[in-house]
């Protein structure tokens, strides 16, 4: 292992931007990020009391003390904004670029050091590997804006989520699925992300909460679903990944009690009781893994939006694709030579990964790794290992600290390769 | 729901089931900076009543706060109470409302309400019944005027200040990108030569990795330790594609 530098031992930082969460934090921190909502609350500036006190008042705020500015209003979701959707911010939407610069400073200015020896972090930002050119540039101007007022960032790099993944794992030559709230990318790695390789699904936790809200209503709670959050709640909760959609609810029908979905919402009276309608809960694992199963026909008919399709360059890939569908197709893409290697190391990253197997239903549900080998399994390609990663929630972090302890001080960033530092004095 | 929102509905359930009547901020004749004060408007027979909830942070001094702007209301009240979660008890600080007058109200947390406090009714009926009542809505349209006025004045200040705002940012991003482009030009104009020169001559570049030696290793998070990528990162910059 190669010699590690006193200064960004200390001083380097990750930043991971996801579109629910944001992670971030110097090295320091050890094992883990710090982790707020990517989400900010622009208060009203037109009420007296903003007037008066003009400028003082904060137009966006960030973090734990949103809850302190709430309103019972209206137009509270107007006021709320999540900048990113599936890992992408618009152009040209000013409110939510306003967003992602309060939670990049709240969250550097957070470890701002005393040292008098520090000169600014090494910063590693991680974006979705979709994320457009103009997104780097906006990320950069938003570090260089911080950096004038604050100095706290000595130089900034941006990489794709997967490759932070991948090396947070030790793993140069491998596959990794990046699978959070919005979207699932597939990336090939060989030191390098393998770019032609990519594979972007439209599908991520959100769309198991579309299937969780629909389930919810038809067992009677319907008024519940509004609630983002919730909904979230109950998926995380009840949701399983089944070995066999079919066997998984043969049996959920048989054994009506031992599958039975039901618990009480933390903080509240609301008890939720999917009763004989139990063996629903399967569907929600499984549409995260392949929602082209016939069962969620009827749930389309209905009006249940469909994952959408992406574009990558002149190709279109859709949003149904099975997941194990979706990794042959990257691998595919890669030299064959590279491809046994690649299969041999499959890295599996993000919230929408972290499905939990309640003890004693270990016969009919899975974890996301034992589901993707399965179904790796079932179209011919064996001997693969599926590696779920210990904190799927944290992996880009640390990637990203990784990467700033490593790559040279002197190497600047360059637009050709996207890589190296980019310095603002 | 919010607390806040909590707070205001099992404050209106109390007052509904007591038989109070109540009232929409948009039927009181309370000049507007006031209204954003009162959460809860009832009547009483002829008895006006406001509460205004805390609902935190919870500090003294941010209850204080609050128990002013409270007291703030009593000219257009007959009584004013104080509406609090029962838990932020602890914060109250019980002189302030004695020496205003105020009541307070706890709420717990399945949406009990309890006077703890009555509220001292205030004289403000007297001198506004004795009036001319054409007197008092001349009076409150005259304000309702000058306030409108001074409204659409700040707004105006408003838009402005934004304005401002949005060009000083405008004027800065291309300040920045100025001065990156220039750093990249000055990149380029020194590195060209060696660039040149590469097609030629290989040059060797053996510099260390790093200039010092982090001190306890095994400190390192796990995810730093033996991780082959520190050394594939290391050498970025230094090998050709
Ligand atoms: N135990 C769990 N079971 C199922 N899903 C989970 C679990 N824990 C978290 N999730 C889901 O993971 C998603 C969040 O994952 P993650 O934090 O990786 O996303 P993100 O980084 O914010 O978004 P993205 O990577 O798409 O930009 C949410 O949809 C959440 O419901
Ligand atoms: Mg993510």
């Amino acid at each position: 292992m190669g010699l590690i530098d006193a200064y960004r031992r200390k001083y380097a930082f990750g930043e991971d931007y996801g579109t629910s969460d944001y992670k971030f934090g110097p090295i320091t921190l050890g094992e883990r990020p710090e982790i707020i909502e990517n989400r900010g609350y622009m208060p009203d500036t037109s009420s007296i009391m903003y007037r008066i006190v003009g400028g003082e008042v904060k137009r966006v705020v960030v973090g734990p003390e949103i809850p302190l500015y709430l309103e019972a209003r209206e137009d509270l979701t107007e006021r709320m904004i999540y900048p990113m959707r599936n890992g992408v911010v618009d152009k040209d939407d000013k409110k939510a670029w306003d967003v992602i610069y309060e939670i990049t400073k709240y969250g550097l200015t957070r470890f701002k050091p005393r040292d008098p020896n520090f000169k600014g972090f090494y910063v590693t930002a991680a974006l979705s590997v979709i994320a457009p050119k103009y997104m780097y540039e906006k990320i950069f101007d938003i570090h260089e804006r911080i950096d004038e007022e604050t100095k706290l960032v000595k130089a900034v790099t941006i990489i794709p989520q997967p490759l932070a993944v991948a090396i947070a794992h030790k793993k140069p030559t491998c596959v990794v699925l990046e699978s959070g709230h919005g979207n699932t990318q597939i990336c090939p790695i060989s030191r390098y992300p393998i770019r032609r390789a990519i594979i972007t699904l439209n599908r991520g936790g959100g769309d198991a909460n579309v299937i969780t809200a629909e389930i919810l209503k038809d067992c009677g709670y319907g008024d519940l679903v509004h609630e983002e959050k919730l909904v979230r709640m109950v998926k995380e909760r009840i949701g399983l990944v089944p070995r066999n959609l079919d066997e998984a609810i043969k049996r959920a029908r048989n054994e009506p009690e031992r599958f039975r979905a039901a618990f009480k919402i933390p903080g509240t009276k609301i008890v939720i009781d999917l009763g004989e309608n139990s063996w629903m809960r399967f569907l929600i694992g499984e549409y995260a893994f392949n929602p082209s199963h016939e069962v969620f026909e009827s749930f389309f008919k209905r009006g249940m939006p469909r994952p959408k399709d992406v574009k990558i360059g002149d190709r279109i890939i859709s949003g149904m694709m099975d997941m194990a569908d979706a990794i042959i197709e990257a691998v595919q893409r890669c030299p064959v030579e590279l491809q046994p290697y690649l299969y041999r190391d499959i890295l599996l990253s993000g919230g929408n990964f972290a499905w939990k197997v309640p003890p004693g239903m270990e016969d009919v549900a899975v974890n996301a790794a034992e589901k993707i080998r399965l179904m790796l399994e079932e179209k011919g390609i064996e001997n693969v290992n599926v590696i779920l990663t210990k904190d799927p929630q944290y992996s880009v972090w640390r990637g990203c600290i990784v990467y700033s302890v490593a790559v040279p001080d002197d190497y600047e960033w360059n637009w050709d390769r996207m890589e190296g530092w980019m310095k603002f004095r | 729901m919010s607390l806040h929102a909590f707070l205001i509905s099992a404050l209106k359930e109390f007052f509904k089931k007591r038989g109070y009547q109540l009232i929409l901020p948009e039927e009181l004749k309370v000049p507007s900076e006031f209204l954003n004060q009162i959460d809860v408007a009832v009547r009483d027979a002829n008895n006006l009543i406001f509460v205004k909830v805390f609902s935190g942070p919870p500090s003294r001094t941010s209850f204080t706060n609050t128990a002013m702007k409270a007291s703030s209301l009593r000219a257009y009240a007959d009584k004013i109470y104080l509406a609090a979660p029962k838990e932020l008890r602890i914060m109250i600080d019980g002189n302030v409302l004695l020496e205003n007058g105020i009541g307070l109200l706890l709420v717990d947390r399945s949406g009990k309400v309890e006077e703890a406090l009555p509220p001292r009714p205030t004289t403000r009926r007297a001198p506004i019944i004795s009036v001319n009542e054409v007197a008092t809505r001349l009076v409150s349209e005259v304000r309702d005027e000058v306030l409108s006025v001074i409204d659409e004045r700040l707004s105006e200040i408003v838009r402005m200040r934004d304005a401002i705002t949005a060009l000083q940012s405008r004027v800065s991003e291309l300040e920045r990108r100025l001065a990156r482009l220039e750093r990249e030009i000055e990149r380029v104009t020194r590195e060209a030569p060696r660039l040149v020169s590469r097609g030629i001559t290989i040059e060797e570049r053996v510099a260390p990795i790093s200039e010092e030696v982090a001190e306890g290793l095994e400190e390192l998070p796990s995810y730093l330790r033996d991780n082959p990528w520190v050394e594939i990162l290391s050498r970025r910059g230094r090998e050709e594609k």
